[in-house]
């Protein structure tokens, strides 16, 4: 018997891979539109978009709320699929991903870091080359 | 709205209010190209057009 | 889900990296929007350190087992702040594009 919350956190999943692929492409319009560096909003685009990993979840937490298939098969399924020099299990996979997703998040808020350092930067010197 | 008080509007929306309050201690008369220099420069020539509105 | 869980450390190592990055990630968020004063920056610097503090969950969970609630409490506060991530990032969308 599944509890609300089995279904709230479903419902979060699912929101949250929504909400990546309108972020990310929101972030992709403005990195199209070549305004301010494009490659921090193009960065950011795809840390947003690998909110699909939530997707998956949802799936996975459908499936099994639902006895589509049983975590056994699951993992078989899972086992099977990836040849990659990963960890096994799809719990790794899955942080994995999200380690990506921080990474992209971190270096497109170092670039952006740098961006606004320059513009106050450049703005003092402006001006203190227009008071002389 | 004074040449100042429109830049400063742009600068805001563009870079934020920090970067908007930089513009008070420019000159009027200089303040519209000063902000078209530095938006052209960090956003590009497209956003600076924006500039050209100011009257 | 315990089961799915691995016997060895490697899934600790992977997501306290996770929350490592998440949490420099929202930092550097947070001193942008010290050096622009844009809302929009400290919604989404706020919005990667709740990303940061339910990967932390997540080790809770494998070090201590204290049950999904703690996680599920964090995916759903995940979730809200993915909201507040959508709603800085289209503030800007919208003064940019």
């Amino acid at each position: 018997m599944a509890a609300l919350i089995d279904y709230v956190v479903i419902l979060a999943h699912a929101l949250s891979t929504i909400i990546g692929i309108w972020v990310a492409y929101l972030t992709f319009k403005i990195a199209k539109k070549n305004v301010g560096v494009s490659t921090y909003w193009t960065l950011f685009s795809m840390a947003a978009i690998l909110n699909v990993t939530h997707g998956v979840m949802f799936l996975i937490k459908v499936g099994l709320l639902f006895n589509l298939f049983s975590v056994a098969s699951l993992m078989a399924l899972v086992q099977q699929g990836m040849a990659l020099p990963l960890p096994s299990g799809m719990y790794a996979f899955a942080h994995t991903i999200f380690a990506i997703q921080g990474m992209l998040f971190a270096v497109a808020g170092f670039m952006m870091l740098q961006f606004y350092t320059k513009l106050s930067l450049d703005m003092n010197a402006m001006m203190s080359k227009g008071k002389k | 709205m004074t040449k100042k008080d429109q830049c400063k509007k742009l600068m805001s929306d563009f870079f934020g209010p920090a970067t908007a309050e930089k513009v008070d201690a420019m000159d009027e008369n200089n303040c519209v190209e000063q902000c078209k220099t530095i938006v052209t420069n960090f956003l590009g020539p497209e956003k600076a057009k924006e500039f050209d509105n100011i009257n | 889900m315990a089961n799915i869980l691995l016997p060895d450390y490697t899934l600790i190592y992977i997501v306290a990296l996770t929350v490592g990055f998440y949490f420099i990630g929202g930092y550097l968020f947070f001193m942008v929007s010290k050096l622009s004063l844009k809302k929009e920056h400290t919604y989404i610097g706020i919005a990667i350190i709740i990303m940061s503090l339910t990967e932390l969950s997540e080790i809770i969970e494998i070090l201590w087992g204290t049950g999904n609630l703690i996680i599920e409490t964090c995916i759903i506060g995940l979730a809200i702040s993915n909201v507040l991530l959508l709603v800085g990032v289209k503030r800007i969308a919208k003064s940019l594009t």
